[in-house]
């Protein structure tokens, strides 16, 4: 049945959704299309990112919003609900449709969805060089009279295709492109039943919902249809309806059926390949990349490769801001001289060492996603989820868990920042409450150094048992998360595993410098803020540390860390570690002076252990490192 | 009839059916797994996830998903 629609010139600025399934180009043609003018948040009141920007063609206004990438568009995922009601309920002028022509068949599967909300859909049809590189020709204009859509050919990656979806887009602006969308429908044996359901839910569903859609969709057995009519009707409706539902407990696959049947019906006049490929090319490094031993060896060698990279592009900056803060913090002295004490004390003892070490954490944060972002873009990451996922099945995590796990050693807001590539909302909730029992850089920088101190060769041994008991946690701090907090079913591991791809760095750049614009509006500021209220605290009442109400509160507390070995301004530095391991560093170098923060330490905990016996020297060396990756720290990395 | 864990390296089948929660069948199906559709098994160790190619894409699935997933050798 084609409805015929026109697509409306808008009065006001023309919304343009960008849907499609993951791996199909969607971030490039959104970061071509908007350039720098885009913003990354949350889409209102849900843990999922929303990238929105903003562009022109021909001195017209557009906007585009970036839809999750979901392979289908029933309510089982919270991406899912929301690019639904995205489409439905704020209606957008029109929806690009991302389709990639290597993978035809199953990524047209999102468009047999999309082509039956009400929003006019068009078709861009990315990765035709791959395609060609297959001998698969593709008819487009065929394909277009077959689905009743305007198609656009793409090569993204070779920058082509560009000016024709602008020139489609500034077209269905104006209401030039007709839209009379083939849409699929079950097999005849089921046309009384759809109708049937049809006048059963027509006067119930809400408004914005197409009643064709709602019928195959109540089939699916989709749960927030299915939940909104049973609030709405009455019982005995109710029951009919139920009852007519059970006897297809098929019916999700039935309608998955034939969606794949009105893609093969679609697809066959317009595609001909060869002879119908089988079997991937896979090239000798895929084979080894995904065994389960060579695989390994080559995710860690790859894993390690990124860390040390990473740590390679940021220590040096990070060290290169410390220092230069340092210098700055004299000059500030000096030239701030004339002015109030309090003033001059605040920012070369507050500010300062707040600022840098902000700036110096940007810095990591900065490189743990450019190493995330070429390893997503070339497509080795479901390579990692796929060669991990026994392992991390143990503690009950999926293998797309590894990587912002494993990221989290580097640093815990950048781990929790990754965790949205993990598609289900059960462990991706999981693995953010996991991540801060990981000790980051910072804390085995800690850790390192202190076990150094007191065992001298047998350090790697300590942080090497330190590493066991930190695994050991998280397996049984995420069993009684799913055991009695996050429970349900938790999704199993089926995904996709992408071709692979040259890294395409305009993408990757775009990607580091939005997460880390993110990172200094949401947490560069607190660590800032906190900074300067222990500084505060320290400074106030009668400007020195020792007199201050931070002192007289640590030393309230003595007692207690005493048992640990602590004095009173290591406690300081624990306090201040429960809403930022980075916040205890940098607190660290408040309480104790900047320079010096490492020697102070040093110094603290030598004097306590030379006072005791050797069991309890054992104990208060062990106990503060232990205490520092154990305690519940980091809150900032919550509002990310 | 018979899991798709039975399915060797290499060896293609068929699907028949798609058995588990109403989440799962709509996951699976909505990645291509439908009935009549014809897969070939791209790895398959005694232990550890699956790799499958059906509809020009590969594949991964854990153990426990693939056993939902009933299939006929070809």
């Amino acid at each position: 049945m084609a409805v015929s629609e026109k697509t409306v010139p808008a009065a006001k600025t023309f919304t343009i959704a960008l849907a499609g399934q993951p791996n199909t180009g969607k971030s490039t043609v959104f970061n071509r299309l908007t350039g720098s003018r885009q913003h990354v948040g949350n889409w209102p009141g849900k843990t999922v990112e929303q990238k929105t920007g903003v562009f022109d063609i021909a001195g017209k206004h557009y906007s585009l919003v970036d839809l999750p990438g979901t392979y289908s568009l029933t309510a089982n995922s919270l991406e899912e609900r929301i690019s639904r009601s995205y489409i439905l309920d704020e209606r957008p002028d029109l929806v690009i449709a991302m389709v990639d022509a290597s993978q035809l068949e199953r990524s047209l599967y999102i468009l047999a969805e999309l082509v039956m909300l009400p929003a006019p859909v068009i078709m861009v049809l990315n990765m035709m060089d791959v395609a060609a590189e297959q001998e698969r020709r593709i008819d487009v204009k065929e394909l277009e009279q077959a689905l009743g859509i305007k198609v656009v050919p793409m090569s993204a990656a070779k920058n082509q295709g560009f000016a024709e979806l602008q020139a489609a887009i500034a077209q269905a602006s104006m209401g030039e492109l007709d839209y009379k969308p083939q849409k699929p429908g079950l097999k005849e044996e089921h046309t009384l039943l759809i109708k049937d359901l049809q006048q059963r839910i027509s006067r119930l569903i809400p408004y914005a919902y197409p009643v064709d859609w709602a019928a195959m969709k109540l089939l699916e057995g989709d749960s927030e249809l299915v939940e909104t009519l049973r609030e709405r009707m009455k019982k005995d409706e109710w029951a009919q309806l139920e009852a007519i539902l059970g006897q297809y407990p098929d019916g999700a696959l039935l309608v998955a059926e034939s969606r794949f049947n009105w893609i093969q019906e679609i697809t066959a006049q317009a595609v001909s390949s060869p002879e119908r490929r089988r079997l991937p090319l896979r090239s000798r490094f895929d084979r080894a990349a995904t065994h389960p031993l060579w695989g390994k060896l080559i995710a860690l060698a790859i894993v390690l490769a990124a860390i040390m990279g990473s740590m390679l592009v940021g220590a040096p900056v990070a060290m290169g801001i410390m220092s230069g803060m340092t210098l700055l913090s004299g000059v500030l002295s000096k030239a701030m001289a004339g002015m109030p004490a309090w003033l001059a004390a605040a920012v070369v003892n507050g500010l300062v060492p707040g600022l840098s070490f902000a700036l110096a954490m940007l810095a990591f944060v900065l490189a743990v996603f450019l190493v995330i972002g070429i390893l997503e873009d070339v497509g080795y990451m479901a390579r990692l989820g796929y060669i991990t996922d026994r392992f991390m099945q143990r503690i009950g995590l999926q293998g797309k868990a590894f990587m912002p796990m494993f990221m989290s050693f580097c640093c815990n807001v950048s781990g929790i920042m990754g965790a949205r590539v993990i598609d289900s909302w059960k462990q991706r909730l999981i693995v953010i409450a996991l991540v801060p029992i990981i000790p980051c850089a910072a804390v085995w920088g800690v850790t390192g150094f202190i076990s150094s101190i007191f065992f001298s060769t047998g350090a790697s041994i300590i942080v090497a048992a330190m590493l066991v008991a930190v695994v050991l946690q998280l397996a049984l701090s995420s069993f009684l998360l799913r055991r009695f907090v996050v429970t349900g079913e938790s999704g199993g591991l089926i995904m996709e595993l992408p071709p692979y791809h040259k890294p395409d760095w305009k993408n990757i750049i775009i990607f580091v410098w939005l997460r880390g614009k993110e990172f200094v509006k949401r947490a560069g500021s607190l660590i800032v803020l906190v900074t300067m209220l222990i500084w505060v605290l320290s400074y106030l009442p009668y400007g020195s540390m020792e007199s201050s109400y931070l002192a007289s509160f640590g030393r309230l507390l003595e007692p207690l860390g005493g048992l640990m070995g602590m004095d009173w301004r290591l406690i300081i530095c624990l306090i201040a570690g429960f809403v930022s391991k980075e916040a205890a560093l940098a607190s660290m170098a408040v309480v104790f002076g900047l320079g010096e923060a490492a020697s102070s330490l040093t110094a603290v905990l030598g004097t306590t252990a030379e006072q005791v016996s050797l069991g309890a020297y054992l104990a208060t060396a062990i106990s503060p490192a232990t205490a520092l990756a154990f305690y519940l720290p980091c809150c900032f990395p919550y509002p990310v | 009839m018979e899991s798709l864990t039975a399915l060797k390296t290499g060896e293609a089948g068929i699907v028949e059916k798609v058995t588990g929660g109403r989440s799962f069948v709509s996951r699976a199906s909505a990645m291509g797994f439908t009935s009549n559709v014809e897969l070939t098994m791209l790895q398959n160790f005694a232990r550890g996830p699956l790799l499958v190619f059906l509809r020009d894409s590969q594949i991964a699935l854990g153990r426990g998903e693939a056993e939902k997933i009933k299939v006929r050798r070809k």
